[in-house]
């Protein structure tokens, strides 16, 4: 027979969304089960081992790519979710975002909103990053970034005494970055919400206009399990969340779709003397614009080699270069023209293909949009003084002086033309939207047709929110907790460990 | 027009079923082989790969790299393994498969595969063919990423790279951070 489990509340998935969910439901006393697909890893399990890291924390071992195989999608897959990968990076929602957001019935009052902004902010301790922290490509890329009418501006960051590792993409093994799993989810478990790992939703049993129960899988055992709730929270992300509602067969033609992206690649510079930007933060000074944002990103080694543009011996003898290299990630908002779908080998060989597919293709427009932030990027680098700049093209091109960045648009004319292009910030699939006939998710967090299910998630965004999304998503999740458990949160987050610290630092005081 | 990747694996399989009737009779044949190969790879203290996949990770390093790690071309095949098994998700598959293509693929150009061609043959197959992120070509020419993930993974290589762990660090403010940080982590 199989195992039942119940609760009051069933949050799947234990990311930005999900585990501020469980957070607040279980601080208003609600018996609160989390089902997390991926492991839970604390730091001490954590190590700056790359490629074991990359297969243990990210989903399908950060070899998630589109249809087409020319562009990676990177999503956590662990507990805490993608914030554990994240670099910490905290922008709060662009108004004329919520703006759009409003135009297609997705309501966030401001007002609320920002209040939101300000808990989750308390909880994940934002606060910008210090300069010790900077590497030492930094200065130079603000200069660089300042002298081609980019304005740099140094990130906020959720993290407490980080010592600058530059291993943010691989977990924080010292556990001073202040993600989902370092904040939230303890914080939900030590108010009696209970986690499950290893735990994959495998489908949602509905009858009429209510869910009954899921159906999971222990993926350690494969044991089957059937977990009963009175309200159900997907949390799993985009991607995973529309994936889950098209296998259990619900939004069929609507679930998917609308899918949107923060993407790019790097723009790597070749300096004479050596650099060592592996000495500190990897993310320090940003350039956001209307159309493209770019931010400084010095990776290690593994990671480094795998953005690095080249191929054999044109790729080994940069990556010789390594301590001379800095960085600049262009990142474009896409439109939501991407698709995640159940594909022919799904239907067919479930066992081999258990997994959803994702079409997307940059418009012309965003292909535009790239090459003029890759355009900058390679003129900030030059301006700061490297001697070579190399572009994310299969082309090798020469880019030694500013006049020489025009070759750009011959060397990307489509998407299949790029290297190392990705996104980390998939959004959308299950929008919010006044339009019954479009979009999955009424503006009160509920899927349509079902009474007791809602989405919590980057999957709710009808169009990308243009920055690093983790806090856009933890603020709606906070926001969302009223239509979802009845719950308001209280004006202040008193726990945690940056409270912990603030109390430590004003008794010290 | 541009093929999804599932589109070419099913192209892909069609052309099998078509050439079915040469294979066929041989299916209980490789059925054997690749068992065998299975296990040399078991023996070899490989977990996931079959001892082919791990040669052509060898042979396409040793083709592209500069320099063997301090253990030997054999290192870079050991950390994709490492990686490997730590996967878990249904399209791992998918990635040990790209590896048996990369070394039969030389095949298809009338020659012997990847690992038993001599270096220079070698290189100048990989260069000609294995250079593209477009097309048919473009799927083998993805385990590239996996090489370099296998190569750079070695801390010799890291290290060769002028790449320097925490411990080694020279900015002062931050390895004392890390030192007092890692004390914390002994005591915890």
């Amino acid at each position: 027979m199989m195992r039942e489990l119940t609760a009051e509340f069933v949050v799947v998935g234990s990311g930005a969304g999900g585990s501020v969910v469980a957070y607040h439901l279980a601080s208003a006393g609600a018996r609160v089960l989390v089902l997390e697909r991926g492991p839970w890893l604390h730091p001490k399990d954590l190590s700056h081992d790359e490629p074991s890291m990359i297969a243990q924390l990210y989903k399908d071992g950060g070899a998630q790519t589109n249809n087409d195989a020319d562009m990676f999608v990177l999503q956590g897959s662990c507990v805490g979710g993608s914030t554990v990968l994240t670099n910490a990076v905290c922008f709060r929602m662009p108004e004329d975002v919520r703006r759009a957001f409003l135009q297609r019935g997705f309501v966030l009052p401001q007002a609320e909103l920002q209040q939101s902004f300000a808990r989750v902010e308390s909880v994940l301790g934002v606060g910008p990053l210090p300069p010790e922290l900077w590497n030492p490509t930094t200065a130079r890329l603000a200069v660089g970034l300042e002298s081609v009418g980019a304005t740099p501006g140094t990130f906020q960051k959720a993290m407490l005494h980080c010592v600058g590792c530059g291993y943010c993409n691989v977990g924080c093994r010292y556990g001073r970055k202040l993600d989902a799993s370092q904040t939230w989810v303890p914080m939900a478990v030590a108010r009696g919400a209970v986690v499950m790992p290893d735990t994959e939703v495998v489908r949602i049993v509905h009858r009429g206009a209510r869910v009954r129960h899921l159906l999971c899988r222990d993926r350690n055992t494969g044991e089957p399990l059937r977990v009963v709730a009175d309200r159900f929270v997907l949390a799993g992300g985009a991607i995973n969340t529309p994936e889950l509602l098209l296998r259990s067969g619900l939004h069929h033609g609507r679930a998917g779709r609308r899918t949107s992206f923060n993407a790019g690649a790097i723009v790597f510079g070749d300096f004479e003397e050596p650099l060592d930007g592996f000495d500190g933060d990897q993310m320090c000074v940003h350039h956001i614009g209307e159309r493209f944002a770019i931010e400084q990103i010095q990776n290690p080694p593994v990671s480094l080699a795998l953005t690095l543009p080249g191929f054999h011996g044109e790729h080994a003898e940069r990556m010789q270069r390594y301590r001379h290299l800095a960085a600049l990630g262009v990142l474009v908002p896409t439109l939501p023209t991407g698709r995640v779908f159940l594909g022919l080998g799904h239907r067919l060989l479930r066992r081999w293909f258990d997994h959803a597919d994702l079409r997307f293709r940059m418009s012309p427009f965003e292909l535009s949009a790239f090459r003029d932030g890759c355009r900058t990027a390679a003129l900030a680098l030059l301006a700061a003084g490297a001697h070579r700049v190399h572009v994310p093209c299969a082309a090798n091109l020469r880019i030694e002086r500013p006049e020489h960045v025009d070759r750009i648009d011959e060397a990307m004319r489509e998407q299949s033309d790029l290297v190392g292009f990705g996104s980390s910030h998939p959004q959308g699939g299950a929008c919010v939207g006044s339009d019954a006939a479009e979009d999955v998710v009424d503006p009160d967090f509920r899927v349509r047709g079902l009474r007791n299910l809602f989405v919590a998630d980057a999957s709710l965004f009808p169009q990308s929110v243009r920055v690093n999304p983790m806090l856009s998503i933890m603020a709606v999740a906070d926001y969302a907790v009223r239509a979802i458990g009845g719950v308001r949160p209280p004006q202040l987050i008193e726990e945690g460990p940056a409270h912990a610290a603030r109390l430590q630092k004003g008794g010290a005081a | 027009m541009v093929l999804s990747l599932n589109a070419r694996i099913a192209a892909a399989a069609g052309v099998l079923l078509l050439a079915a009737p040469i294979w066929l009779p041989l299916a209980p044949f490789m059925l054997v082989w690749w068992r065998r190969d299975m296990r040399r790879g078991r023996a070899a203290g490989l977990r996931v790969l079959a001892a082919h996949q791990a040669r052509a990770i060898a042979a396409q390093a040793e083709a592209t790299m500069p320099r063997a790690p301090e253990g030997g071309w054999r290192v870079v095949a050991e950390n994709v393994d490492r990686y490997l098994a730590q996967v878990h998700s249904p399209r791992r598959w998918r990635t040990s498969a790209l590896l048996t293509l990369l070394e039969f693929a030389p095949c298809l150009a009338l020659t012997r595969r990847l690992s038993r061609l001599d270096v220079a043959p070698r290189r100048h197959f990989l260069d000609r063919h294995l250079t593209t992120t477009k097309g048919f070509r473009g799927i083998p020419s993805l385990t590239r990423q996996l090489v370099r993930m296998g190569y750079y993974a070695d801390a010799g290589i890291a290290a060769s790279l002028g790449f320097r762990t925490m411990r080694e660090r020279r900015n002062a403010a931050l390895a004392s951070l890390h030192a007092a940080a890692t004390a914390r982590r002994a005591v915890g």
